[in-house]
């Protein structure tokens, strides 16, 4: 039962062979996504992103015997080229793994790009309460409306 | 929204690293709410450091709260505090045994966690793969 990195959840780290602009790019742009977003195998017909602090995103990913497996959630953390954050759940209810967060970070390693990606859990009723400052001015806007 | 399965074409030859992920990503076996709260509670108790520590001592055995207490210089009310953060998650078991209190590791909740953390590491590391041979298909932008 030995668990590593579980003080986040889990962390994972590679170094990429492209500079972290064009990773950034890989990572954002839906038309790229579509290329590369699910494991090998698989197809991504579908990416929806609107690549803003709030803004959902929504990747159809089919496996090879054509059921398909959807992602969704919102970004909470975008600094270009270093950090990319966004809330990770599946859209089937059936499959509901309750909010959880994937956050990128792209270390510059000249032309090659560290990168690291931590995946954790975020408590039910403290989903607010959590690192991003994206989701502080998500929190404010509502109260803004509600004011 | 269920998925719809596609009418079956020529299938690909499954890749050794795709073998296990199947039709269903993340295959979860529907966790009911309560045993997503476990998983939850269990991180938020590993978040600790002290916790971690007090936990891989639990894993070599029991152990008494003046036990769990000894290699750390906070105090023992507030390692006590820590232990029952475990006892919340339900990560461990105190009983009183005559003038002492014995810690237990109850496995359940770390077997979940670890479960998830294996689960999740082949699902990114697969994702990783397939970023790592587009991006040498792909050394700029466009097509």
């Amino acid at each position: 039962m030995n668990l590593t990195r579980t003080d986040a959840g889990l962390t994972l780290t590679r170094t990429l062979n492209a500079p972290r602009e064009r990773v950034w790019r890989a990572w954002t742009d839906a038309e790229q996504m579509k290329k590369w977003f699910s494991p090998p195998g698989f197809t991504t017909p579908h990416a929806d992103v609107d690549l803003r602090i709030g803004g959902a995103y929504r990747i159809v990913m089919r496996a090879p015997d054509g059921v398909d497996n959807v992602a969704v959630g919102m970004f909470r953390v975008i600094e270009p080229p270093a950090r990319l954050a966004y809330t990770w759940n599946w859209e089937d209810p059936a499959s509901n793994v309750g909010d959880t967060l994937v956050t990128i970070e792209l270390r510059d390693a000249g032309a090659r790009t560290e990168l690291v990606l931590i995946h954790e859990r975020l408590p039910g009723k403290e989903a607010v309460d959590l690192h991003a400052d994206g989701w502080v001015g998500c929190i404010s806007s509502l109260e803004s409306h509600l004011a | 929204m269920r998925p719809t399965p596609q009418p079956r074409g020529e299938a690909p030859a499954a890749e050794k690293s795709t073998k296990w992920l199947s039709n269903r990503l993340l295959i979860l076996n529907q966790m009911a709410k309560s045993e997503l709260d476990v998983l939850d509670a269990c991180f938020a108790a590993l978040a600790d450091p002290t916790r971690r520590r007090i936990v891989e001592r639990l894993e070599r055995g029991p152990a008494t709260v003046g036990e769990l207490a000894e290699p750390f210089a906070i105090s023992l009310p507030a390692v006590s505090k820590h232990i029952r953060v475990l006892e919340d998650a339900g990560m461990v078991d105190r009983r009183r045994e005559g003038r002492v209190h014995r810690c237990r590791l109850r496995p359940h909740p770390l077997r979940e966690a670890a479960a998830w953390v294996s689960r999740h590491k082949r699902f990114w590391d697969a994702q990783l793969d397939s970023l790592e041979a587009f991006l040498a298909d792909h050394p700029e932008d466009s097509e």
